[in-house]
């Protein structure tokens, strides 16, 4: 039986059935013309597949929800009671506009550092860096020195400055006795010098913490990290980069309580 | 439902951002277009649920806004009658097929060639959810796809070809 050019695609594409399958896959055995065009065809694919991994993306601009003010126990009776009024207020406007409109973007929050550090938190745990001279001065050092993360047992064994091209970054790289590793990412900020806490976020199986502060954007990501200490970790983080680097009593037991919070990596 | 898209959209980022490109061409217009699209996803009111069909849902938002911000629908090829005869001998040299020159032939393949073939090898959509996002019959996906990667075998080979033929261009010169 001929087996069509159309055919042929969806076989390697596994689109087709068993009966499907079991049918090309018996005419390739006879038909080494066939199996000729079906090794193009793979090899295309590949190659395809190879090709589209391309660009970094421009950051994404996601209207940021706002955070609940804190109330004091004082003022909860008095909240309580202005939300039932608030309640019936927005009920009777429900009723009077029937299709709700969604509320405008309060700020913009910046992520583009979170791509950046994926990008290079792949090439170093895949060890396709590149064989870059990963010891030379860096052009660009934000902080001086990165955080010193000595107390949790991580360990700063790789630095990078290729991600984004087009901007001023560095990515450092921490790895720990049982093989957690963890990235920081900085970057001179496209977000207008605006302050915004650290927002959890996730890439894949990538997890991170990004946050914006005085003109500068940080990303610290991991993977399979056990999800409270890394946001034990990126609390701390943030915290020695507002001290200026300085480790104080309170911050080396965070960092020690860190390593011991939750399971190994995976 | 916000934060399903807004997980998804952050998943997906580079490869919208991928698709995008693939439709403008331009990576400043992709760029405007990708935000646009998320956008109108964030501000959707009745998203698919299903995690799979949302990412397929999500693509679809980028190309109607692409549609919708160019005013017309993405030309379909019609110079694409390139076929093979079943009893044609298979002669391609699979040595030419490398990721460079793939990456060459799909900026030169028709727009509906380019985006099939992505949609299908770069971004691994399934059959069924390509005739979603495209709005065609699924024969049509197989029909096209099938065009499409002929033609950019023979945009490949075209280009080796022609390489050869500047290659002993220059040799009969320094011969000559």
């Amino acid at each position: 039986m001929a087996i069509g050019w159309d055919k042929l695609n969806a076989y390697v594409d596994g689109e087709l059935d068993a009966q499907g399958n079991a049918e090309v896959a018996g005419a390739l055995a006879l038909d080494p013309d066939l199996a000729a065009r079906v090794a193009s065809l793979a090899r295309l694919k590949a190659c395809v597949a190879e090709a589209g991994k391309s660009e970094m993306p421009p950051p994404l601009r996601t209207p940021a929800r706002s955070v609940p003010p804190r109330r004091s126990f004082a003022w909860a009776g008095v909240a309580g009671a202005a939300i039932v009024v608030l309640a019936v207020a927005l009920m009777s406007f429900a009723l009077l506009r029937p299709a709700p409109v969604p509320p405008a973007p309060a700020r913009v929050l910046e992520l583009s550092g979170l791509s950046a550090a994926a990008a290079i938190y792949d090439r170093w745990i895949t060890g396709n860096d590149g064989g870059g001279d990963h010891q030379r001065p860096l052009d660009w050092q934000p902080m001086g020195q990165p955080p010193d993360l000595g107390e949790a047992r991580l360990r700063l064994v790789f630095r990078d400055a290729t991600e984004p091209r087009d901007r001023q970054a560095v990515f450092y790289g921490y790895v720990g006795p049982n093989g957690c590793r963890l990235g920081l990412w900085i970057g001179r900020g496209e977000h207008g010098g605006r302050t915004s806490p650290p927002q959890a976020v996730h890439l894949g199986e990538l997890a991170g913490y990004v946050w914006t502060a005085e003109w500068l954007e940080y990303a610290v990501v991991a993977r399979g990290m056990d999800p409270e200490r890394l946001a034990s970790l990126a609390a701390i983080i943030e915290r020695i980069i507002e001290r200026d680097m300085k480790l104080d009593r309170d911050v080396r037991l965070a960092l020690q309580n860190a390593a011991r919070t939750g399971a190994a990596c995976s | 439902m916000h934060d399903k898209i807004e997980r998804q959209l952050l998943e997906n980022w580079p490869r919208l951002f991928g698709y995008a490109v693939t439709l403008t061409r331009d990576r400043d217009r992709a760029s405007d277009l990708l935000q646009q699209a998320a956008l109108a996803a964030l501000s959707a009111t009745s998203p698919p649920q299903e995690p799979v069909m949302l990412r397929a849902w999500l693509f679809k938002i980028v190309r109607n806004n692409f549609i919708d911000g160019h005013r017309r629908t993405i030309v379909e090829s019609k110079h694409a009658a390139t076929s093979i005869e079943e009893t044609e001998v298979w002669g391609f040299d699979d040595r030419v097929i490398a990721a460079l020159s793939v990456r060459q032939g799909l900026d030169r393949l028709a727009p509906d060639h380019r985006e099939i073939i992505e949609l299908v090898d770069i971004q691994g959509f399934r059959y069924a959810e390509v005739s979603d996002i495209l709005g065609v019959p699924l024969g049509t996906v197989m029909s096209r796809l099938s065009r499409a990667r002929l033609a950019l075998l023979d945009v490949i080979g075209g280009t080796v070809r022609s390489l050869d033929r500047a290659r002993r261009r220059s040799r009969g010169d320094r011969l000559g």
